[in-house]
Order: structure tokens, then sequence, then C-alpha cells
């Protein structure tokens, strides 16, 4: 097994091997991250690559500062939240085209037509999403992150670059919002 | 209020996703495209700065020959003054 060092020395020198075997390191772990925040497979898979890419180009850029894989869902969570951002944008295009009657503009811009999403766009889990779409954005991350699993509260507060406490009272904050939120 | 508790129960309960391998080649194709791609981008890069480092010497060369053009004609200018004063204080000592 390769040491983090090692490995970064090698990712920084543009070896494609390394990036094939941090990629086979932290793919399933930020799969599930995206996964937790977009709650659909395949926008998780996108996001999943985008993210990869994105250590790709910004690896020389990489100080150290924190652990190699911290870095990475560092990155999966902002990617995330950027692809949340996006498709809410999307929705409300798509709900303005509605209104003017382009059902057909509508659809394609909310990917509605595509039907290996028929599954992800169930009802509970597109309530689920609105439901955490409604929390402030670190609770989100503090409690997304605590879905996955062996994910501890220590590493959460390494990725968002705070402390134990306070990722345990916004885990604690976040999952009263959402029973708040669901339950009414 | 059960269907909140049930949704929330689904959001511990979501399953652990494997990355399958046809994802993996699709991100080592988009990889290599993205390198190829970049190193477009670059040579795009340097080609605009060659034109933006053209204008820029352009711009300046242009500038100080105007300034050029003004200094003489205050120059030019001066030395009318001059020579006008000159004559005037002349014709009025005769």
């Amino acid at each position: 097994m390769i040491n983090e060092s090692d490995l970064l020395k090698l990712l920084k020198s543009g070896d494609r091997t390394a990036f094939a075997v941090m990629v086979a390191m932290y793919q399933k772990t930020v799969l599930n991250i995206c996964y937790r925040f977009l709650l659909s497979r395949e926008d998780a898979e996108d996001v999943t690559q985008e993210v990869f890419i994105e250590v790709f180009h910004a690896i020389h850029v990489f100080r150290a500062d924190s652990k190699l894989g911290t870095w990475i869902y560092r990155i999966a969570v902002s990617k995330s939240l950027d692809e949340i951002k996006k498709q809410s944008r999307k929705k409300r295009i798509s709900s303005i085209g509605k209104t003017l009657g382009l059902d057909s503009v509508a659809q394609l811009l909310t990917g509605s037509d595509r039907p290996d999403r028929r599954l992800e766009d169930q009802e509970g889990l597109e309530l689920l999403m609105k439901a955490l779409n409604k929390l402030h954005e670190n609770q989100r991350i503090a409690l997304t992150l605590s879905k996955i699993d062996g994910y501890s509260n220590a590493e959460i507060a390494e990725v968002m670059q705070t402390t134990v406490i306070a990722v345990e009272s916004l885990i604690y904050r976040a999952k009263q919002n959402l029973k708040s939120i669901l339950t009414h | 209020m059960k269907k909140g508790i049930n949704l929330l129960e689904q959001f511990d309960q979501l399953p652990i996703l494997e990355p399958s391998a046809e994802w993996q080649e699709q991100l080592l194709t988009r990889t290599n495209q993205t390198g190829s791609k970049s190193n477009e981008l670059l040579s795009l890069r340097l080609v605009y700065i060659a034109i933006a480092l053209l204008l820029v010497v352009n711009i300046l060369s242009l500038t100080r020959s105007w300034l050029n053009d003004k200094a003489q004609q205050e120059s030019i200018n001066v030395r009318t003054l001059a020579s006008e004063y000159l004559i005037s204080s002349n014709s009025s000592t005769y």
C-alpha cells in the first residue's frame, strides 16, 4: 500500500497510475457523499466524476494542510451543493416554462423524461430533498456526512473546518429541524 | 407525522453505492480528454496573452507619440510667445 506523501508526489507529477490508485481509494466514499446530498444515483455519479476531474487539475495547488481524503471530500461537498443549486435554478426556470405553456422546455431542463430517474423521483425522496433544502447549509452538510457509513464527527469537523462540538450541535439541530419540517 | 418519520428512516437507510467499472472507465476517458483540452486551453491562453501584450505595446507607443507631440506643441507655443514678446519689447525700445 502506497503512503499518502508518495501518492501525492506521483499525483503532482501527473502520473496516471497514481490517479487511478487515488480514484480507487476514494471513489466509494465520494460517490456516497454525493448520493446522500443529491438522492439520485445518476447525479451522484456525474458529480463524483466532476470531483475527480477537479482533483486531477487542482492537485498541484493542494498544499497538504489537511489529509488528501479530507480535501477530496470537501470538494465533493462543495460540488454537490453546487449541483443542488443548479437543479433548483433549473426547477425555477422550468416552472416558469410550465406557466408559459412550454412543457417540453420544462421537461428538458428538469430531465424528467429520463426513464432511469423514475425510481429516484419517488415522492418520498422528493419530499426529503425539499426538507433538506430548507435546512441551513452547515446543518445539512453535517447531517448528510453523518449518514456516511463509518464517518466520525471528528472527520466531519475536519471536512467542515470546525470543531467536533460544533458538528455535534449542527447534527442535533439539523435532526430537530428536519423532524419538524417533515412532520408539519 | 408517520410519513415524516418514514422519510427520516429512508434517509438513514439509503443504500451504499458501489461505483461501476463502466463509470471508472468513463472517468479515465474524461480525464484524458480534459488533459488534451487543457493543453489546447494553454495554447489559446498564450495566444490571448500575446495579443494583449501587442495591444499594450501599441497603446504605450501611441501614448508616447501623443505626449511627444504635445510637448513639441507646447515648446513651439512657448517659443512663439517668447519671440512675440521679444519683438514687442524691441519695437517699444526703438
